[in-house]
Formats: C-alpha cells, structure tokens, sequence
C-alpha cells in the first residue's frame, strides 16, 4: 500500500499530464472499494475474476496470504487510444516504480502527455 | 639477548571479541538498514541489506576460528541461518514469473472485461478517451 500512497500523493502531478493512475489487485469489490475509499484521486479495479490480470499476465501465483495467487507488479502506459506504450515489469516484487520514475515514463514515451 | 614473544600483528589488532561484536553489528544493521528504506518509501531490492550480513557472517567465521567457543560458533549458526534466508527469500521467494502475455509496446492493449471498485464494467475501450492511463498492479491490502 505505499506505493498506493505515493501514487495519490503525487496526482496533481499526473492530472497535469492528463494521466489517470488505474490500479489493480485480485481483490473483490469489497475490499476495493475500501482501497478506493483510502486512495480517492486513483482508480481502483477489482479484478477477482482476473478478466484484466490475466490478459496483462499479471499474476504471481502462490505468492499471496495462505499460498493463494496475487498479483505480479507491473506499471503499463496506455495512450488515450488504447495504445500500450511502455511497460513496466520488476523482476522481484520488492521492486516498484517511483512515482518519479512513472512520471519520467509518462512525459518519455506518451507523447500527448502535456 | 632475551626476546619475548608476542601475537601476530593481525590477530592484535583484530582479536576475535571485535570480529564477533562487529560481526553481529553487521548481521542485525541489514534489515535495520531495509526498515529504514522501507519508512523512506524506496521500493527497491536492498542489495546492501545482503552485502552487509554476509560481511558480518564472514567476520563471525574468522572470529570463531580464530578463537572457537560454543558462543562464537552458536552466533556463527544463526547469523548464517538468519542471513541465508535473506539470500532465499530475495534470489528466490521474491521472484516474479517470466513475462509471457500479448501486452507489447507499440500495440493496442487486448480485449478485457473486470469491473471498478464501484461495480461498474472497466475494459479495453475505457482506457480510449481524453486521458491516458498508468496501469498499475499492485499486490492487494494484505
């Protein structure tokens, strides 16, 4: 959850670069809807179902609480025609992007961003 | 002419109480190193964090055969227990599968359907519109 935090501390800065940050678990509506309430400038998915996670693969199985699936880190830029631009992927889950670094992607490889 | 012997230069000045003592410094400053990266919210792998437990593991080695006592040799084991398992977890334990799926730079994100934390339909034509979208995963609340 702190890179959840990073992310809704920094929004201005992704709403200057017209950027909604969409994040996404394999948690259900439930528990998405408190993460929602926690984080109110992000968008949050609730991808129990794995419709979104499966098709990005993803998944980090047997990674979660009671060796249950969960989901691998991963960062994609997707422009405002639905064209993946870059993507992100850490080898380890210790490893996630900065919003600094996410902000760096975005005003690197989305060329509309301003 | 008398002479009187004395240590070897190494051993005086590195006698195996300070191997031991900065040893089990080196081994215990790892992990507190990490909870300070990790309250500085800098998500990264702490390589340090493992250079600097298996310093301390070495120096617990040259302690215990320099001078071997139950002590050093217990404090050997569990240091090498404790900093082993730091290699697993972060070589091992921590690893994310290979990537093998359709998504590819330079190319429309495939068709999908999940929902919002709302319960409203989130797919591949909700990221077409006026903003762009950072997708971010994230592992859950737990």
């Amino acid at each position: 959850m702190t890179e959840l935090g990073e992310l809704e501390r920094h929004h201005e800065e992704f709403a200057r670069r017209n950027t909604r940050v969409v994040v996404a678990s394999l948690e259900g509506t439930e528990d998405a809807k408190k993460t929602q309430a926690d984080f109110p400038h992000l968008v949050v998915v609730a991808d129990a179902q794995r419709g979104l996670s499966s098709v990005a693969d993803a998944i980090h199985p047997r990674s979660g609480p009671e060796r249950g699936d969960t989901s691998a880190p991963a960062t994609l830029l997707v422009d405002r025609h639905g064209t993946v631009r870059w993507e992100y992927r850490p080898a380890r889950f210790l490893t996630r992007l900065s919003p600094q670094e996410l902000l760096a992607a975005i005003d690197q490889h989305v060329a509309d961003s301003r | 002419m008398a002479t009187t012997s004395s240590p070897a230069v190494g051993t005086r000045r590195f006698p195996a109480k300070l191997l031991l003592g900065l040893g089990i410094v080196l081994v215990l400053l790892g992990p507190a190193l990490y909870v300070v990266q990790l309250r500085a919210k800098i998500l990264t792998v702490p390589w340090y964090a493992l250079a600097v437990g298996t310093a301390g593991v070495a120096l617990l080695l040259l302690a215990a055969l320099r001078r071997p006592s139950v002590w050093r040799i217990g404090a050997l084991a569990v240091a090498g227990l404790v900093t082993g398992a730091e290699w697993y977890f972060v070589l091992s334990l921590s690893t994310v599968p290979a990537y093998t799926g359709p998504v590819e730079a330079g190319v429309a994100f495939p068709p999908f359907r999940t929902t919002l934390a709302d319960g409203s339909v989130f797919n591949q034509d909700s990221m077409r519109g006026d903003q762009n979208t950072a997708l971010v995963f994230f592992r859950g609340r737990w």
